[in-house]
């Protein structure tokens, strides 16, 4: 008699996705799905407007991540009205986009995916949570990450106005500069995010890489995908989050496309299934080989470790020996480990500080000179960057007035969308055996998703803010004859 | 406010592009006509810690949402206190609710507002981007904020006895 297991988290933060795990009459793992019926319509909501409109409607598609929303259509922008922004303007627009990484890759690595390890992946679901890390790293680490967060998030909302509703980034430049005040107020914060990021490591090694048990589980193959990579790269191949070119390796680590954003559609094609309203981004020159891994996928990840492998290195001194120490430790680059992505989130919050340091310490920074009106007529515009959790492209059309025409977003979690789907069966036919379910194993099933840092809701809260997730268990029949709630 | 420890704060939650989740913001238009200067008015998709920074300098915060989950039918106005959300439940894959702030703010010491209440609003899942309310959530809306109008006007005369005592 065959089971189905139903992870399904029902608010609407967590959006609607759910996993599916199918037990064969063994009461092992026959088949696993990711699924998202997640919020349609937005590129429709989004035609007609005008386009100058879109870095502010866009950070409302997603309450978690509106900077990296504001920031991929404010270089869209660019491109559709045909500016180049002045010099003070991109450095302007990067130390924001560092900050915001810098407190998002902190939210998640300390309350989101840190439970799974500070605490425990088998720990009570009751305390694995961000009390739990409290209970385990003290109160006073607590009050550091809050820390960082409130200074990093100070940057933003000097800049931009409030961080949910950001009103900075112009077609051409941004709507205001920096004085020297401020200048010296921010470098205090990017001091004190680079030792913190010192610190987060340190506590990463202490408490994940002393423990064999740990160690095991991230290089564990249940959690393993030899995918391809992408991430945006500078000039010398060095990892980039605001600006660059998109650069893809294959499992082997081997560059196999390099390209400017406008190209993207000469590199990536989106697959459809039935049974997921999400799509499924591939490489559109490999073609779409289903969800499998190996040399022959058209398959490609973006996320903190995809960045990594698809990049040279980190530009920043730190944060280049956080890297080269990573891979060492993880086997040689590229690593396909999925639960490293949390290493790697590491890696990339240290590059941010340093890289905010070193833009506050140009001169350039605090120049008047940081818009360029637009003067061209307007009629296509693509803009990347790098999310917190993947590559996010924007690409606009428009009427010689700017009125939109045409809108397509590729979010990272849809680049992530069939490696998800993949890592989720891959750790449930790893993890439960012989019809063994409990609220530990399917945790380390929801691991493999966790990791990615998943958006799929497109919402913005959700009240009463708790994650109810419900595993069934039902027989061939589809009658409940178990179920976990927590 | 004159006096801080007896300010109060009407915070809505929602996204005017999702149709019935703006709800509250809807309803906090309402209420900025009538409460004037007497109370702060917030209207935002913010969420998760970020709301320990909006709630930290509030004493009477009344928080205006909307919700999906349970059987109810669309409108139902529910109430929670602050004791609904002790209990921490689990772990999010992507996001600190608000049971993880109250927790996280009493943990650290942060200054969580004395009287916290929710109001509530009940609406079907949304499942495309669009403005505006459905007919149901705009029939609901006037009793929705009839009942916040209760909340607020107590809390303001509360705050009028002690400023003066």
């Amino acid at each position: 008699m065959s089971k189905r297991i139903t992870i399904d988290p029902i608010t609407r933060l967590e959006g609607h996705g759910k996993i599916e795990i199918f037990l064969d009459d063994s009461g092992d793992v026959e088949r696993a799905f990711f699924q998202v019926p997640e919020l349609r319509g937005f590129e429709t909501f989004c035609l007609g407007r005008p386009s100058e409109e879109m870095p502010r409607i866009t950070p409302r598609i997603c309450g978690v991540c509106p900077t990296a929303h504001h920031m991929a259509s404010t270089k869209t922008l660019d491109d559709l009205w045909k500016v180049e922004p002045p010099p003070a303007a991109k450095k302007l627009r990067e130390l924001v986009y560092s900050a915001f990484m810098i407190e998002d890759h902190y939210l998640h690595f300390f309350f989101l995916g840190g439970p799974d390890f500070v605490v425990g992946p088998t720990a009570p679901a009751a305390e694995r949570n961000i009390l739990g890390v409290i209970a385990k790293v003290g109160l006073e680490i607590a009050g550091k990450v809050i820390r960082v967060r409130r200074e990093c998030r100070n940057i933003i909302e000097t800049m931009a106005g409030k961080v949910i509703h950001p009103v900075f980034g112009l077609p051409g430049g941004v709507s205001r500069g920096i004085d020297e005040v401020q200048r010296q107020e921010f470098l205090k914060t990017a001091e004190f995010t680079i030792e913190f990021s010192k610190f987060a490591l340190e506590l990463f090694g202490d408490v994940v890489l002393k423990n064999p048990d740990y160690v095991d589980l991230v290089l564990n193959d249940a959690y393993a995908h030899q995918t391809n990579y992408m991430g945006l790269v500078d000039a010398d191949n060095k990892a980039n989050f605001y600006d660059g070119q998109v650069r893809v390796v294959n499992p082997s680590g081997d560059e196999i496309a390099k390209f400017a954003p406008q190209e993207y559609v000469d590199h990536i094609d989106e697959h459809v299934e039935p049974w997921s309203y999400i799509t499924f981004p591939y490489l559109k020159k490999i073609g779409w080989k289903g969800f499998v891994d190996g040399p022959d996928s058209g398959v490609v990840r973006a996320a903190p470790l995809a960045r990594c492998n698809a990049a040279d290195g980190m530009a920043t001194p730190l944060a280049q020996a956080s890297y080269e120490y990573m891979y060492e430790t993880l086997g040689g680059k590229p690593a396909h480990c999925t639960l490293a992505f949390h290493w790697a989130r590491l890696v990339e919050a240290q590059y941010s500080a340093e890289r905010m340091k070193e833009l506050l310490e140009d001169p350039e920074i605090t120049s008047d000179d940081f818009r360029n009106v637009p003067t061209e007529t307007p009629s296509e515009g693509v803009g990347i960057v790098e999310a917190p959790r993947g590559t996010l492209v924007h690409h606009y059309r428009s009427d010689e007035n700017g009125m939109l025409t045409m809108v397509n977003l590729i979010v990272a979690t849809n680049f992530n969308s069939a490696p998800i789907a993949m890592s989720v069966e891959k750790a449930a036919k790893g993890m439960i055996k012989g019809g063994e379910v409990n609220d530990g194993l399917l945790n380390m099933v929801e691991m493999a998703f966790r990791a990615y840092d998943p958006c799929i809701a497109c919402a913005t809260h959700s009240l009463p803010g708790q994650m109810p997730l419900v595993a069934r268990i039902r027989d061939s029949s589809g009658t409940v004859i178990r179920e976990i709630r927590r | 406010m004159s006096c801080p420890n007896e300010s109060i704060l009407l915070l809505a939650l929602g996204n005017d592009i999702i149709g019935d989740d703006g709800v509250a913001l809807e309803a906090a238009g309402a209420l900025r006509e009538t409460f004037g200067d007497q109370l702060d008015v917030l209207e935002t998709t913010e969420a998760g810690l970020g709301l320990i920074d909006i709630l930290e300098p509030y004493n009477r915060v009344l928080l205006l949402d909307s919700i999906e989950i349970g059987d109810m039918p669309a409108g139902t106005i529910r109430e929670f206190s602050r004791e609904d959300f002790h209990k921490v439940l689990g772990q999010s894959p992507h996001y600190a609710g608000l049971p993880e702030v109250i927790a996280l703010a009493h943990k650290l010491g942060i200054n969580f507002p004395s009287e916290f209440r929710v109001l509530a609003m009940k609406i079907d899942f949304q499942e495309e981007f669009r403005q505006g309310l459905s007919y149901d959530i705009q029939q609901a809306l006037p009793d929705y904020i009839k009942q916040a109008e209760k909340i607020l006007s107590q809390w303001i005369r509360k705050s009028a006895r002690n400023i003066t005592n």
